[in-house]
């Protein structure tokens, strides 16, 4: 096929192969996303890390609390919460916007790390928890 | 002499709102493209692609993500000239190979591409359904604006181009919808998919007026 000089007779072959590639894109998309569908990593692929991660520690802190201590069995929880809080690092987010941020990615997460990297250099103590 | 005034200021007017009009999209289109350009260095440590990073280890997926960026980044920065009446009066050869690229490009690199993509997009079933919409839409109006240009129908041509361009802008609107969201500290996957809707949504809407101003005054030679 010249491309440099197109002509009806050729849309039929553009036709084509661009069918061609579309329904075999979506073909092999459904197949892929049906096998990969099963797998547990794909299921929580969007979920945010961090709060997971957050979530899953103060399950622990909670049922180890509990073990421990059967009589307070009910503000274990509870007291949980508060020691979790102590030490949660919340970052002052400022809505600063920068031209790389101009993207798809999640955009409060990148800026989060850059900001708890820029504090934990500047002192180990403790960390403001004010949040805008 | 009044008419030649009131043409004047017209004429002004007009020029005036072309200028709003696409400054913005100039810039924020360039500034897709060159916020693309570090991806080529095939490093991973891109927020995209960590979030990404189970689906980054297909190699199929992978392939298709660089085509697709690849093929973006050649629909945007052609597609800028293509509406250019100056350059199709004075340099038609530049609006012809541009737009080939652009088609190429289109229907056999960016809509299959972002077809396999969609069915791994972040978002419910509805998220993923918008984008399949998406890369079939873009390749239907494209190859329905070559298909009216190799018929002559210059006029046909035109209102299929500005649907096509309208859905390869989607992603440089995604963009500044998810920014301004964010400033208004929505939550991400709030903003992410409202973002999403809007953008695809609102495209299609503006597309669709344009083509209702400027084939106005044809629509009114059918009236009696």
């Amino acid at each position: 096929m010249n491309f440099l000089n197109l002509k009806i007779k050729n849309m039929k072959a553009i036709l084509h192969i661009g069918a061609i590639l579309m329904v075999g894109a979506s073909i092999y998309g459904f197949i892929d996303y049906k096998r990969s569908s099963n797998e547990k990593q794909f299921r929580t692929l969007y979920d945010n890390k961090e709060e997971v991660a957050m979530r899953k520690k103060e399950k622990e802190l909670s049922s180890a609390r509990g073990n421990s201590a059967t009589l307070h069995a009910e503000t274990s929880t509870a007291a949980a919460i508060p020691e979790v809080t102590t030490k949660k690092i919340n970052v002052r987010k400022k809505k600063t916007i920068n031209y790389k941020e101009f993207s798809r990615a999640r955009i409060d997460e990148k800026i989060s790390k850059e900001e708890l990297k820029a504090k934990a250099t500047k002192g180990s103590g403790k960390i403001e928890t004010k949040e805008q | 002499m009044t008419n030649s005034r009131m043409l004047t200021l017209q004429q002004s007017v007009r020029f005036f709102f072309k200028v709003l009009f696409w400054l913005p999209i100039t810039f924020f289109s360039l500034l897709l493209v060159y916020n693309t350009l570090p991806y080529f260095s095939f490093n991973k440590d891109f927020s995209f692609i960590e979030e990404r990073s189970f689906l980054f280890q297909n190699n199929f997926y992978n392939t298709c993500f660089y085509i697709h960026i690849l093929a973006g980044m050649f629909c945007i920065s052609t597609s800028l000239i293509q509406f250019s009446r100056m350059i199709l009066k004075k340099a038609r050869a530049i609006h012809r190979w541009s737009g080939r690229i652009y088609v190429f490009v289109v229907l056999f690199l960016g809509a299959p591409t972002g077809l396999y993509m969609s069915f791994f997009a972040k978002g419910s079933f509805w998220e993923r359904a918008l984008f399949m919409f998406m890369a079939m839409f873009w390749f239907f109006t494209t190859l329905k604006g070559l298909q009216m240009i190799l018929k002559k129908n210059v006029l046909a041509h035109k209102l299929w181009m500005i649907r096509s361009y309208a859905m390869a802008m989607t992603a440089v609107t995604f963009r500044v919808y998810h920014l301004i969201f964010y400033i208004m500290d929505w939550d991400h996957l709030k903003n992410y998919e409202i973002s999403l809707w809007i953008s695809v949504l609102g495209n299609m809407l503006v597309a669709e007026s344009i083509i209702y101003l400027k084939s106005r005054n044809y629509l009114k030679t059918f009236s009696v």
